[in-house]
Order: structure tokens, then sequence, then C-alpha cells
């Protein structure tokens, strides 16, 4: 628009001077013209009527009407002559030429005659002059002696001559002239606009590649240079601009090269990082797989021993290792928890869920770890189901759970409730422990913050569990938020969508409270494979099925199976994921090749690699890893013959 | 004839006991009073007169003589008690002018302006001696028409006159009387030949290639063919006679005529209407001898 305003001030400059000095010219020229004109036309309109007065003096004299005539109409053959009329003294006509004037107008004419100085008269407007001249006699002294006063009558008009004059010819120049005037001045306003705007051109131009230019800059084209202007000014700013460019393009390449060095720099420390986070996992998979080795008999043999022995006090101390077993354990699971997370390789699977019924199997479990530690576990629930993963969601709870009644001390309460909160369900864990201050409260969802435990007492836990929460949360995607103060107590909610209508009946319980194994024996004569190419864990295995009432047979790997029992057929194969001569899968298809009916396989894997875990989940295989407890062992297995039978009624 | 017997009158007549107060009354200054005053001093220059000029518009004194110069002054002294010399006045104008009362009646006398009848019609017959029909225009038919007709009757010549008045326009009359004559004789009748008129009058003769013969050089100039008059020198030498004589014997002569004249040709005019014309030397001459 600016740039608009420059040609058009250029132009508003040139042009205004040269109108208005043209416009003055032009009226001064053309009102002198026809000043001019009209003085000449009536100088020659007089020069006529007299030239005729005095020439129709003598035919007027002698009453000569045919010479008469003929002077009428030798002045009538003059430009410009419209008519004409010669009147005698009386006003009669004598002779004339063109149309006739009135009678009235002629009485007009006489009037304005005696009113005449020269004797002649004269009327004019814009298409016609009228001009009245008497015919006089021309004097010729007689008297050489002056005595002129003698004797001469008084000189009378011999009558009169009135000429028309048209102004018609003269209206037409002067419309030319105009026209002419006009064609001029419009010529030389347009030359004058043209000139103006090639001048202004000169500058716009130039302005407008710098205004483009500076744009392209500004979007980055740093290569834009501008040609030399023609106006010195606009050169220099121009190589201004040039010099300007040339100088964000060195800029901006000595900062992409900075850029791209630190980016290199910064690629291989997030490649080193990787490398390392990558080594860390290799490092925890083989050292939970060889720690689980061991852990894994240590648990099944310890099972089995206390089902051997006799005195209470031995199994005291029975039950004391186990105590330790059970806590390594759970060390190495919630490790193991964390890693499947960190891989990604957990698929919630969402649905209906009896959150009432999950709750109070939850406390009803507890309450005897509550109760050693004196604390009153209380739960307050209301009837309702909601969308989520039942066993994701029982983790995040039993985890909290624990940390609640962990950081609880003696005399203190542990509440699990939930609330209703619109179209969501909001559990709380709530606990009158020694709080969390606000700057912690982020770390504590951080792997192996422990807050209140600097010496690292084992007993209470390693630190993993609510980062394993936080972790479940977001996978779930269910809100987590902690509402806590410095001895006043902590308040941890997830809110999670509820269900309703019939979804809300058909809500999963989750698996039923466990039952001791002692009371059921449905094991009883259950024809068990064990295969396992560690000895110590193979016979570990088989020795506590075999006090579970199974019958056990074993083999040391896929080989060993195949020569010794090709034949044979099992209602359960327990199996190490990992043979020396194959894996547990292999070995599940081949049982299935020649079995009708099909066994339930258990795969026991101490690697935590994630493509294991999608492998087995893809076959429909259960895995457990190592170690085993044997409580949970025991409880998949009934759980396995349990949905057999299930099925087997269908 | 006058000039020499004046001459020796005035050498032989005895000085007078007092110089004549004679006292010019100019109608007008300048031109041919000028001239005519002029000349009357030089003539007049010695110690017997004592001359006075005077314009007609100044309170006279009391002269010897009057010479009134023009019709204005001849007017203003008409009545005068002394005695008066009228010149250059026409003949017309004088007879207009009141006559002093005749008991107290100082001695007035005149020399006319006009040229006598004589001398123009021998002019006209000198200047177009075959000539035999006279065209004569008056307003009203003067008193020496008749004397005219037996001028040129004496010689033949026949003479047609017309009166142009107001029921008889001038162009007309002037064209009927055309076609009777060979040539116009003009008479002074100011009604008729004016300053207004004779441009279209002589327009009108030019057209019938008939020539008119006029009574003073104007109307030479003004397109007549001929004309005799007088100059203001001769007046005023015919005045300065008169004066001595008037000077010798107290009185003064009768109205006379300008006795000298001159003859003026327009060439121009004769050449136009192809007329063979004696130049003016000859006819004044011719004039002289007729006289």
């Amino acid at each position: 628009m600016k740039l608009h305003g420059i040609e058009r001030q250029t132009l508003t400059v040139a042009v205004i001077p040269i109108l208005v000095l043209a416009l003055l010219l032009e009226g001064y020229f053309t009102y002198t013209r026809f000043s001019d004109m009209d003085h000449a036309l009536f100088e020659r309109a007089k020069l006529i009527v007299r030239q005729l007065a005095s020439s129709s003096e003598y035919p007027v004299f002698s009453g000569n009407q045919g010479l008469l005539q003929q002077q009428v109409d030798i002045a009538f053959s003059q430009q410009d002559v419209n008519s004409i009329m010669v009147l005698d003294a009386d006003s009669r006509y004598l002779a004339g030429a063109g149309s006739r004037p009135k009678v009235g107008e002629r009485a007009q004419f006489e009037n304005l005659a005696t009113k005449a100085h020269d004797l002649t008269a004269f009327q004019e407007n814009s298409n016609a002059l009228w001009f009245y001249q008497p015919i006089a006699t021309t004097q010729i002294k007689l008297d050489d002696f002056g005595n002129g006063d003698f004797g001469t009558p008084s000189n009378k008009a011999l009558g009169s001559v009135i000429v028309e004059i048209g102004k018609d010819r003269l209206n037409h120049e002067k419309i030319e002239i105009l026209g002419l005037n006009l064609f001029m001045l419009l010529f030389a306003l347009l030359t004058t606009m043209l000139i103006a705007m090639r001048v202004s051109r000169r500058i716009t131009l130039p302005v407008l590649a710098m205004n483009h230019a500076v744009r392209r800059i500004g979007e980055g084209h740093l290569d834009t240079r501008l040609n030399p202007a023609k106006v010195q000014e606009l050169d220099e700013l121009g190589s201004g601009i040039n010099e300007m460019a040339l100088q964000l393009a060195q800029d901006r390449n000595t900062l992409q090269h900075r850029i791209d060095e630190a980016t290199q720099e910064l690629r291989s420390k997030k490649e080193e990082a990787e490398k390392a986070n990558f080594d860390k996992s290799r490092f925890l998979a083989a050292a939970s797989h060889d720690l689980r080795q061991p852990m894994h008999a240590l648990g099944l043999f310890v099972g089995e021993l206390q089902t051997r022995l006799d005195t209470p006090e031995q199994r005291k101390i029975a039950s004391k290792v186990e105590e330790s077993v059970e806590a390594m354990s759970s060390l190495l699971d919630s490790l193991l928890d964390i890693s499947k997370l960190d891989a990604g390789i957990v698929t919630p699977q969402i649905r209906s869920v009896d959150v009432n019924a999950m709750m109070k199997r939850l406390v009803q479990d507890y309450i005897p770890v509550a109760k050693r530690k004196n604390i009153t576990l209380r739960v307050h629930c209301i009837e309702a189901a909601v969308l989520s993963d039942p066993v994701l969601l029982e983790r995040i709870l039993l985890n909290l759970l624990i940390n609640a009644i962990r950081y609880t001390p003696s005399n203190g309460t542990v509440l699990l409730a939930c609330r209703r909160r619109g179209d969501y369900l909001r559990i709380e864990v709530r606990d009158s422990g020694i709080g969390i201050p606000e700057e912690e409260q982020r770390n504590i969802f951080r792997e192996f913050v422990q807050l209140a435990n600097s010496a690292r007492d084992r007993s209470k836990g390693i630190g993993l569990g609510l980062a394993i929460v936080d972790r479940l949360a977001k996978l779930l995607e269910h809100p987590l938020t902690l509402r806590s103060a410095p001895n006043r107590g902590s308040t941890f909610a997830v809110t999670i969508p509820r269900v309703f209508g019939l979804d809300e009946l058909l809500a999963d319980s989750g698996p039923g409270p466990v039952v001791p194994v002692a009371q059921r024996n449905d094991m009883d004569n259950l024809r068990v494979m064990v295969v396992e190419d560690d000895s110590l864990v193979r016979t570990s295995t088989a020795g506590i099925l075999e006090s579970w009432g199974c019958h056990v047979s074993v083999a040391e790997n896929l080989q060993d199976l195949k020569e010794k029992f090709a034949s044979a057929c099992f209602d359960l194969v327990v199996c190490d994921y990992r043979l020396p001569d194959g894996d547990g899968l292999m070995l599940a298809d081949h049982i299935k090749n020649h079995c009708e009916k099909q066994p339930a396989f258990i795969l026991i894997s101490g690697d935590t690699a994630s493509e294991v875990l999608q492998a087995v989940k893809e076959r429909g295989h259960h895995l457990l890893h190592k170690p085993v407890r044997p409580a949970k062992l025991r409880s998949l297995i009934l759980f396995l013959l349990k949905s057999r039978s299930e099925a087997a009624a269908y | 004839m006058f000039v020499p017997l004046a001459c020796v009158l005035l050498c032989v007549s005895p000085a007078q006991a007092y110089p004549l107060r004679v006292t010019v009354v100019l109608s007008e200054e300048g031109g041919a009073y000028r001239a005519f005053n002029r000349e009357l001093h030089s003539k007049l220059a010695d110690g017997d007169f004592v001359l006075t000029t005077q314009t007609a518009d100044e309170t006279p004194n009391i002269p010897d003589l009057y010479i009134a110069v023009g019709m204005k002054a001849a007017s203003k002294l008409a009545s005068s008690a002394v005695p008066t010399l009228s010149v250059l006045v026409p003949k017309a104008g004088y007879d207009r002018l009141p006559r002093p009362d005749p008991q107290h009646a100082s001695p007035h006398s005149v020399i006319y302006l006009d040229q006598p009848l004589e001398r123009q019609v021998a002019l006209l017959l000198a200047a177009l001696p075959d000539t035999t029909q006279v065209g004569v225009l008056h307003s009203v038919p003067p008193p020496e028409l008749q004397h005219v007709r037996h001028l040129f009757a004496g010689r033949h010549v026949n003479l047609h006159d017309r009166a142009a008045d107001d029921s008889h326009p001038l162009n007309d009359t002037l064209e009927s009387l055309l076609n009777e004559s060979e040539v116009i004789f003009a008479l002074a009748d100011a009604d008729i030949y004016n300053a207004s008129t004779i441009r279209n009058i002589l327009l009108a003769t030019y057209r019938k290639k008939i020539p008119l013969v006029g009574i003073s050089q104007a109307f030479v100039k003004a397109g007549a063919l001929c004309a005799v008059f007088t100059t203001p020198e001769q007046f005023a030498e015919q005045t300065a006679m008169v004066t001595q004589k008037f000077a010798e014997s107290g009185k003064l002569p009768p109205a006379q005529y300008p006795s000298d004249f001159e003859v003026l040709v327009n060439t121009q005019v004769a050449r136009s209407l192809e007329l063979q014309i004696k130049d003016a030397g000859q006819l004044r001459a011719e004039i002289r001898r007729a006289q």
C-alpha cells in the first residue's frame, strides 16, 4: 500500500503544478483568443456594414435598386453575413439579402442608432450580431472661405443598413480551439503522468524488489540478491540488503554447523545411553535368569521340606526359610514386572470388573499381615463394576495396600474405599502413616526410592511397588493421585471408568480366594511331565508335585522326552522354556502332535525377554517366571484343571 | 483696367492729413482669411493706413473704415454706422443681410465672393464651345436665371432649368435634367449644391457622361470639370484699391464682383469624360477677351 503511495505522491507532485499551470495558461490564452476572435468579428462586421452603408449612398440617393442590390450582394457574399437589409430614410425596404428582420426589430435598431455615438449600433446574442448603420452622405466641403453656416441644410441620412452577422463559424472555431486546447492539455497531462510514472517506477520498482527480497530473506531464502538499482540511494540500500543477506547466510551456516555438531554429539550420547540401557536390560535379564534357577529350586525344595518335617521346631525353622525365600521371590518378581512393563509387552485385557469383590478379597488376604503389625485394615466399598484389566488393577491395589501397611506404624489404620465420581469410580487407599513431604511426592514413583528406609531394610520392600503402580496406572489410563503430608498420612487414589447395565452383572470377580493346598487334593493321580535340563530344578519340581499327589515323569530335554515317552500322554506338562535342544514351544508342538487329549502347558522361564513372553502368549500357554513359588504353581495348576473341567462340561 | 488707374490716382493724389484707420474684421482666423489679411496688409503698408485686425467675436473699435471679411463679419457689421466694406461674401448671403437705416446710412459696399454670371457663361462656352444644351438646377428659380438664359441664348445655347424641392426629389430632377442637357451649369444655390449633395450630383452626372461647370475652386476639387474663381490675394488687391479710393474720396464704390480671376480645370475629370479641353491659361485668356 505504501509503495502505491510513493507512485501516487510522485504523480501528484508532478501533475498538479502542470495541471494548474496548464489550466491557467490555457484559460488565459483561450480567453484572449476568444476575445480577439470576438473583436475581429466585431470589427469586420463593423467594416462590412460601414462599407455597405458607404457604397449604398449613391444607389440609395439615385434610387438605383439594381446597383443597390449589387452592393448588397457583394456585402452578402462576405463570410458570416447572415442577412442584409437596406432601408430608405422613411424605413422603407429598399434591398436586402438573407432573412428579413421583423418590423419591430427594425424600430429597435433605429432607436439604438440614435443613441450610438458613431452612428453604428449593434445588438448581439450568442448566435448573431446585428449592426445598424445609417447611410450618411459623404461630405465634400464646397465653401472655400468658411461660410459653411450659410444656407447649408442639415445632413440627413439617406437611409440605413442592417446587417446580421452569424456567429456560427465563430462558435464552431471556438469549440475547435477549445477542443484542441483540451486535447493539448490532456496530452500535456498524460505526457507528464507518463514521465512521472516512469520516474516513480525507477523508485517504486526497486523498492518493491527490496520488499520482496526482504520478505524472502525473512522466509529464510538467504541466497536472495538484489540487482543494482538506477537510483543511487536505492542502489546503496540494495547492496546493504545484499550484504545483510550474505552475513545472515554466513551466520546461519555457522549456526547450522554448530547445531549439526551438537546434534551429532547428542545422537552419539543417546546411542550410548540406549546401549547402556540395553546392556542393563540384558544384564538384568541374564542376572534374573541365573538367580531364578536356584531360587526356583530352593522354593520348591522348601515347599517339599515343610510337608516332610515332623517337629514344630523344625517346621518353625523351615517356615523362616520359606519367608526368606518368599521375600527374595517377591523381589525378583518385582524386578521382573518392572522389566516387563518397561519392555511394553503387557497388553491390558480390558473388561468389566467387580470392584467390590476384588477389594474384599484383597483386604481379606492382608488382614493377617495387618494384624501382625497391629494395624486396623478396613474396607468400605459400594457395589460397582469398572472397565479395566482385573489382573493389573488388582496388582495396583495390592501394591498400594502393601505399601500402606508397610508405612503405617502400629495402632494405625489403613482404609480401602471407593466412591462414585460421576461416570467414574475413585478407589482410595488411605493410611495414617508417616506421610510424604510435598517435595518427595514426585520421587516416590521412581524405582528404588524409599522414604524412611535409609538403612535399606529389606523387610520394607525394595522400592519398586509404587514404580509398578505408576506404570500400570499409565498403561490402563487410570489417573493416579496422591494427597499427603508428613505425619498426616497418605491417600493414593485411582480413577476408573464405571460400567453400567448388563456388563455390571457379568463383571469378573477375578480369581477366587486362594484355597490352602491341603484342602483340595484334586491333583491326585494327575499325570504330570516335568522337562527341565537343570537337575536341581527338575528334582525339586518333581518333588513338590509328587508331594501334592501327582504322578510325575521327568525328562532332561526334548530328545530325552522323545526317547523315553514317545507315545505317553499327560494331563499337565511343566517345562522349562529354554532347553538345550530347543524350547518349550517346540516341545508343546511335539506333544500336541501325538496326543489326542491335549495336556495343559506351563512354561517356566528365567528369561524376561519380551519376545519370549509374546510368543508364549500367542500360543495360549501359561508362562511362569522363575523362581516359581510353590503356592503360585499350585494355584495355576488348580486354575487350569478347573478351566479344563468347565470346558469339558460344556 | 482698375489697377493702373488706381496706381495713377494714388501716385498723384496728395497725402491725407492723417492716416486712415482701417479695422479688418475676420470672420475666422486662418485659412483663406489669413492669406487675404496678409496680402491686404502688404498692399496697404505705407504710412497712409493704420490697419487693425480683429476677429468677428471681438468687440470692434471704431475706425474710419471697416473691412468685414467673410459672411460672419459682414453679418455683424451689417448695421455699422462706420463705413464698411464687406469682402468674400456670397451675393445671396449679402442680399439677405438687413439694410441699415437709410437716414443714418453710412456707406456700405461689398466685393462679392461670387463670380459674375457673364464670366461663368464665358468659361462654359470657352471650355465646351460645341455645347448647345445647358442644364441648370435650382431650388427656387433665381432672379438671375433670365439673365443667364439670355446670355446663353446669345450664343445659340438652350438653357433647361429644373427646380428640385420637397415634391421633386433632387435625384429625379437631376435625372430628367441630365437627359436634356449636355452640360450642367451650376449656380450658387446652397439647397442644391452643398457638402452632402455634391458627391451624388457629380456621380449622377458622371454616369451620364455629362460634365458640370462649377462655381468655385472647391467644385473643381470635388469633381466639377472647371470653374472660375478669385484667389484671396486677388481679393486683397481689389480691396486695397477700394480702400485707397475711399481714403482719397471718402466714398465707397457700389457693390462689385471680383475683378481678377483664375480658371481651374480638373483634367482628370476631363479625361474620364473624354473631353478635349483647353488648359486653364488659354481659357482665362479667352474669358478675358470675351469680357
